[in-house]
């Protein structure tokens, strides 16, 4: 109680009035509560009806939930999920942790800067634009036609979004080289946070360089790979441009569909809203407790000098 | 460097309709009024640039500016919707909703259909029955449409008119006659068999020999293979009568109650054999066809001379006449005859045409709520007078203007002989709506790229799921008023005996 009391900051002198701050944080709160609190209660709701855009809403219970339950596509959609999200979480939590290791090492302070501003600079491009051109690289018409079939490849020559055996994987390698800027310079800020006195000691107690990144590194950035995992996450179970794009249906025969793009489908599409509510209330309770069971299994306060 | 490429890259992209500077962009906010209408004319929308070639589209500014002259204090604000032209137009439904959507949109009929039980749409029937002013002598506006059978043909299941189709599209066959030359091919075949025979050819010469956008070719493919295998069927299969202007371009053609009545009783099933002919043969067409089947880049390709032949529609014919990088011969053709030589149940009846109604303009809901009804239909009953459709087709060179007394553009003239052939008995993806219709299409690609496993397994692992996909969707129309079978089966009393001879018997 008492810390909790002593924890309360003393206001500045000639700070502003408290009922000016609250008055300024109405339209902020406002605006969060009717843009993105009230139509998240309506999907809440509307999860448990039947409503056709524009036409009847009729509450039917818990029957949207259950018809997911036995619907094929969307059981489908799941497993391209999984397989999608265990390669999207391999690459995208191993490729920017090296990344960022490699820069860390460099001595050089100003290559150091110019391999950061590198893995941030295609980070200009809009997300539309590269899942385009990703699109071309796989037409007949594209590079990766021409460059097969210059290296004497013809047979290699393929339709990789139309092939259901190769068009998940092609979906799953858009991105390529996986070097995404935002966690490389999570995981970079994270390295530069730990004290040298901890690398010192690390280097005097004999460490190699596998070493202090296994024992002293990786559980020093914790919590950004942590807030990476959740970052992650949400990325590849709300994402469905790509897929959109690429293959615009989640085919061929749905072996590209994902439950983001099932959930625009069946509101935008098959009109049945009520029904996409209730996948994307799955998808969010999903989640939820995806980010709740991480908090609880991964516990890192990262490094704090003042807890030794 | 790279953003060269990626400037480039998005500059080729085919089909798109960009916007020029100047012109009138759905950002600027305008209040919405009776005295404004705001308009969405598809392709002919100024500053639309058709087919990503040439100067951007302006005569729907002159036009409405001469109108807006006519009518002081109205004004005609273009607004080009959001729309991907299928069924996901969700900007589009969010407006239509909130009646806040342009007055007047461009829109599939058929995605329209969906939604007029919502009042999204206004019925334009009674419209169409009253002259049109800038014709001189006209009495209903309605006859002065060239083909009626094809403006029908837009008629929602509730029986109400809630667009006008004043342009016309049609589908064709470009190639290139000199890549064609160099593998000894000097004309294009007038039978089915004569085409494998040249795709063969072209196959073997290395050239990818025919593909279209997307998956169009098996979409069309599929309505127009089915026509010519069950063209001496058609008279027994049209179960309902067909009302008397579809008489010749529109004969027998199957609506979708129909379609789904006959399926109940055995036809688009595995015991039908037509049905099983068709994909055997669509599936063989498809090997000859670019790897990629709905992400080919068939634009790209066929201008750099490694595509024989582009099944596109008459809009390909403003790149190909205006684009001056264009090198080499080119012609249009059609889709060749099913002979018996490739099939058993050809009659030799030639291929069908599958386009129809281009730019289908609905009046929504808004023009009620702001009481500008009246204006929309007269700024329509405008754009329709002969001269300036003739004026908005001629400039854009996509479409062929669907109103007497319109010139066409000569260089559509290609597609305007096409256009004289009977139209398809049934456009079967259009005929189906929301999941029954992407699930076909799904399962169709699936199956073209042997998803389903090789060679007749395959073709009958296929079928099987289809006929699922289509007993749902009869299922879903149980309650609909249109979809009332007892009519339908005394009708088919009277053939049933003819009929059944045509399907296998179940075992």
């Amino acid at each position: 109680m008492n810390s909790r009391r002593s924890n309360k900051r003393k206001r500045a002198a000639g700070a502003p009035p408290l009922w000016l701050i609250y008055a300024l944080l109405v339209v902020p709160i406002g605006s969060l509560l009717v843009f993105r609190y009230v139509p998240a209660a309506s999907a809440l709701f509307h999860a448990f009806t039947a409503w056709d855009v524009g036409g009847a809403n009729t509450f039917v219970g818990l029957r949207n939930f259950i018809e997911l339950y036995r619907d094929p596509v969307f059981l489908q959609s799941l497993g391209n999920l999984a397989k999608l999200g265990f390669f999207s979480f391999t690459v995208s939590l191993t490729v920017p942790f090296i990344l960022a290791e490699m820069i860390f090492h460099l001595k050089s302070e100003r290559w150091g800067f110019l391999c950061r501003v590198a893995v941030v600079l295609p980070m200009m491009v809009p997300g539309v634009v590269v899942f385009m051109l990703w699109k071309y690289i796989y037409s007949d018409a594209g590079p990766l036609t021409e460059l097969l079939t210059n290296l004497g490849l013809d047979d290699w020559v393929h339709g990789w979004l139309s092939d259901p055996k190769t068009a998940l994987l092609a979906i799953a390698f858009v991105g390529f080289p996986f070097a995404y800027g935002v966690h490389t310079l999570i995981y970079y800020a994270g390295l530069a946070n730990i004290p040298p006195s901890v690398l010192e000691a690390a280097e005097l107690d004999g460490l190699g360089a596998m070493g202090r990144i296994l024992r002293v590194h990786i559980p020093l950035i914790l919590q950004q790979a942590k807030l990476l995992v959740v970052i992650t996450m949400i990325g590849i179970v709300n994402g469905f441009e790509s897929v959109y794009i690429l293959t615009l249906d989640g085919g061929p025969y749905n072996e590209t569909m994902v439950p983001g793009l099932y959930m625009y489908l069946n509101g935008f599409s098959y009109q049945r809203m009520g029904y996409a509510c209730a996948i994307g209330l799955l998808m969010l309770l999903f989640l939820l407790a995806f980010t709740m069971g991480l908090n609880r299994l991964v516990r890192s306060d990262g490094y704090d000098p003042a807890a030794r | 460097m790279s953003s060269c490429f990626l400037v480039a890259a998005l500059l080729s992209l085919p089909g798109c309709g960009t916007k020029e500077e100047g012109e009138e962009s759905p950002a600027v906010p305008v209040p919405p009024g009776g005295n404004v209408i705001r308009v969405d004319l598809n392709l002919y929308t100024p500053g639309t640039i058709p087919q990503g070639i040439g100067e951007p589209v302006k005569v729907a500014r002159h036009l409405a500016d001469a109108w807006e002259k006519e009518h002081p204090g109205r004004r005609i604000l273009f607004q080009p919707t959001v729309n991907t032209g299928s069924s996901e137009g969700e900007w589009l439904k969010t407006q239509l909703m909130g009646e806040i959507a342009p007055e007047i949109i461009s829109q599939n009929a058929e995605v329209a259909w969906q939604d007029t039980d919502k009042g999204w749409y206004v019925p334009l029937d009674g419209f169409l029955q009253r002259p049109n002013p800038y014709v001189p002598g006209n009495k209903h506006w309605i006859d002065t449409f060239v083909n009626q059978a094809l403006v029908n043909a837009k008629r929602a299941p509730d029986g109400k008119l809630y667009c006008i189709s004043m342009d016309i599209v049609e589908t064709g066959i470009f190639y290139n006659k000199d890549l064609l030359r160099e593998q000894g091919i000097d004309e294009m075949p007038t039978t089915w068999a004569g085409m494998i025979e040249m795709l063969d050819t072209l196959d073997r010469g290395g050239v990818t020999p025919l593909t279209a956008d997307g998956n169009l070719a098996t979409n069309w493919g599929q309505d127009i293979i089915f026509e010519m295998l069950y063209h001496d069927l058609l008279p027994d299969l049209d179960i309902l009568p067909s009302p008397p202007d579809a008489e010749g371009y529109l004969g027998h053609y199957l609506d979708p109650p129909e379609a789904g009545f006959l399926f109940t009783k055995g036809f688009f099933t595995r015991r039908d054999p037509r049905w099983v002919e068709m994909y055997r043969l669509l599936r063989q067409w498809r090997g000859y066809m670019a790897k990629e089947l709905k992400n080919s880049d068939p634009i790209r390709m066929f201008l750099t001379k490694r595509l024989a032949m582009y099944w596109s529609g008459s809009w390909f014919i403003r790149r190909m006449a205006t684009d001056p990088y264009i090198d080499f011969d080119w012609g249009v053709a059609y889709i060749p005859t099913i002979t018996r030589k490739t099939s058993p149940f050809a009659g030799g009846s030639p291929a069908t045409v599958i386009g129809g109604a281009a730019v289908q303009l609905h009046v929504t809901n808004s023009a009620i709520k702001n009481d500008n009804l009246e204006d929309c239909v007269d700024f329509l009953m405008y754009l329709t007078a002969p001269k300036n459709i003739e004026r908005l087709t001629s400039e854009a060179l996509v479409f062929i203007p669907n109103i007497r007394g319109a010139k066409m553009d000569e260089r559509l003239a290609p597609f305007s002989e096409i256009f004289k052939r009977r139209y398809c008995a049934i456009k079967w993806l259009e005929s189906f709506d929301g999941q029954y219709k992407k699930n076909w299409r799904s399962m169709m690609d699936y199956f073209l790229e042997d998803g389903f496993g090789e060679g007749e397994a395959g073709l009958e692992a296929f079928l099987k799921r289809l006929e699922v996909n289509f007993a749902r969707w009869v299922e879903s129309h149980r309650d609909d008023a249109a979809w009332h079978f007892p009519p339908m089966e005394d009708a088919w009393k009277t053939r049933e005996a003819r009929l059944l001879r045509e399907l296998t018997p179940i075992q």
